[in-house]
């Protein structure tokens, strides 16, 4: 009874979610602390703790939910809207987790913890009306990437994180964010409007126009990074790893316009081949020029 | 027979390898005869290299260019090049720009190898393949770039104007694919493959990220560009740049281009008047002030 509880409570948390949280190992990556035991211990507890934050949101997000879910033809079958999570359980567990992961924050680091409270409070706001508030809906999506990475360089002590890898995170979010709901407009066309009440106030015109806004800039700003950020190679080699992001971005726009993908990014991240290969040869790339030279 | 070989030669498109110039002109060094003479014997070497990764190309793509409305009369689609010919041609031409590329300067010969290195793959292989097909046409671009910067002993050419005609190079080429798919419609997969791959709005897309790129690295090369004068004047030059990438927008959406649509950048009335003037602000501008 217990254990079953229990394994409810952690699908209804979405670990399959949790990947996006390697967003929090940029900033050691990139401020080139990879290397040191004492700054990837930190990351990964930092991303466990964000991660039990993250996961309560979908706690409480269902449970708000939970009379529409039943309503859905797949969302019935949610632990919550089936019943097979009771709901003394879930409210337990969204009072307590974030709870107890934020204290244990503080002793991480205070501004960790802060980054942690902040993102747990524009989650929620989502959950319970912006995500119903054309734009404001993919801005919040995007947000939870930067707070990611700016709670990953809290518990680094980055001091030479690029200003530019901010900028080309946010822009990324946004593009997987309109990506995702350009492909809900494809996909449910006519039933779109039941399932997200936002759809309706997107088209196809605007989202491709937005994603090609942000598609530029990110290639720009990535651009920007290779050369004017502090702690790269003065021989500009980083300007090699160009090509790569420019495919990658290219890959998923092809995926989105002519395969309607784009509904779910980590299925791209782990499922399309050339994608795939085109981000280990980029991560290879980048391992090297920071690491080697 | 010499007449066919020649137009299989492809001599109107050695204009793109003018790309290897930019480092010459933008390093100030136009002044020097010494270098102008090793540019200009480089690029007679890249004319002679690209003639022959066309010709290879003519070879592998003869069986589809029949398909092509205007492609068909090419030499060896139409009958008129014997294969054996073209292919020694190809293969003599190869040796002897190779071999003056490495006497001319061994690292310039160790670029216009890795450029012919990409044409071929990008003949057999790349040309197959979606996205992939665009960066190889723009790896050749850089390539030139990059031949230009070793003859021309270039050692501050601006980051900002490799990235630039990189963007610039894949402007051209998706324009090209997007302007295929209008002309050939749905004959398109059958001469190119990859067009299969490609959807008008899935280019409109990839053209505007990357002509929003051009336009930015080019005004940032502007301000920040090794060379240029301290008061900013270059940025003068942006109006024409930005002129030049939307009117070749506008063009594009004519059916009526010629087979290679990059042509109207020398045919277009308005077009050639404003690249000839970027041109001179660009020179009274970097070697005047």
């Amino acid at each position: 009874m217990m254990s079953a509880m229990l394994k409810q409570l952690v699908i209804t948390m979405r670990p399959r979610q949790w990947t996006k949280n390697v967003f929090i190992f940029a900033p050691l990556l990139f401020d080139l602390k990879l290397l040191e035991p004492y700054y990837v211990a930190r990351t990964i507890a930092a991303a466990f703790l964000f991660s039990m934050v993250s996961g309560s949101v979908y706690l409480i997000n269902d449970l708000t939910d939970a009379e529409k879910d039943r309503q859905h033809p797949t969302k019935r079958n949610r632990p919550l809207a089936s019943g097979r999570l009771s709901r003394t359980w879930a409210l337990g567990a969204a009072v307590l987790l974030p709870s107890i992961s934020l204290t244990l924050s503080v002793f991480l680091d205070p501004w960790f913890a802060l980054i942690g409270l902040v993102y747990f409070i524009i989650q929620l706001a989502y959950s319970l009306g912006l995500k119903n508030v054309v734009i404001v809906d993919v801005l919040i999506i995007a947000s939870g990437f930067v707070l990611r990475v700016a709670a990953g360089s809290t518990v680094v002590d980055a001091a030479r994180f690029s200003p530019w890898l901010y900028v080309c995170m946010t822009l990324l979010a946004l593009f997987l964010g309109f990506g995702k709901r350009r492909n809900e407009l494809a996909l449910l066309e006519g039933n779109a409007l039941q399932h997200r009440k936002v759809l309706q106030e997107y088209s196809p015109q605007l989202l491709d126009q937005m994603m090609a806004l942000v598609t530029s800039s990110t290639v720009i700003a990535y651009s920007l990074y290779t050369f004017s950020a502090e702690n790269l190679p003065p021989n500009k080699s980083m300007m090699l790893t160009i090509p790569f992001v420019l495919y990658s971005i290219f890959r998923y726009l092809y995926l989105i316009h002519q395969k309607n993908l784009g509904g779910s990014p980590e299925e791209i991240l782990l499922g399309d081949a050339p994608f795939v290969v085109s981000n280990l040869c980029w991560g290879a790339t980048v391992l090297l020029i920071l690491y080697l030279f | 027979m010499a007449k066919a070989l020649i137009a299989s030669m492809h001599p109107k498109r050695w204009l793109k390898n003018i790309f290897m110039f930019a480092p010459l002109i933008f390093g100030i060094k136009l002044t020097m005869p010494g270098l102008i003479a090793r540019s200009a014997l480089a690029f007679l070497c890249l004319c002679l290299l690209s003639s022959a990764s066309y010709l290879v190309n003519d070879l592998v793509d003869t069986e589809r260019d029949r398909h092509h409305p205007t492609k068909k009369d090419r030499p060896l689609a139409a009958g008129r090049l014997k294969r054996s010919w073209a292919t020694w041609a190809a293969v003599g031409l190869s040796v002897v720009s190779l071999a003056a590329a490495f006497l001319l300067d061994y690292r310039f010969g160790l670029v216009a190898s890795a450029f012919l290195g990409v044409e071929i793959t990008y003949s057999f292989w790349l040309s197959n393949y979606v996205i992939l097909d665009v960066l190889a046409i723009a790896a050749a671009f850089i390539l030139r770039v990059v031949s230009g910067s070793v003859v021309a002993r270039a050692t501050t050419f601006s980051p900002w104007l490799y990235v630039c005609a990189s963007f610039l190079a894949l402007f051209l080429a998706l324009c090209k694919r997007r302007h295929e798919l209008i002309v050939l419609r749905e004959n398109a997969p059958r001469h190119r493959p990859v067009l299969a791959a490609y959807s008008s709005s899935l280019l409109v897309e990839m053209i505007s990220v990357v002509t929003s790129s051009t336009v930015i690295t080019y005004s940032l090369y502007t301000f920040w560009g090794a060379h240029v004068p301290e008061n900013n004047s270059m940025m003068l030059t942006i109006p024409f740049v930005l002129y030049g990438v939307l009117r070749y927008l506008l063009l594009m959406q004519r059916p009526d281009l010629p087979e290679s649509p990059e042509e109207i950048l020398i045919k277009d009335p308005p077009l050639v008047i404003n690249n000839v003037l970027w041109g001179f602000a660009v020179l009274g501008i970097l070697y005047l002030s």
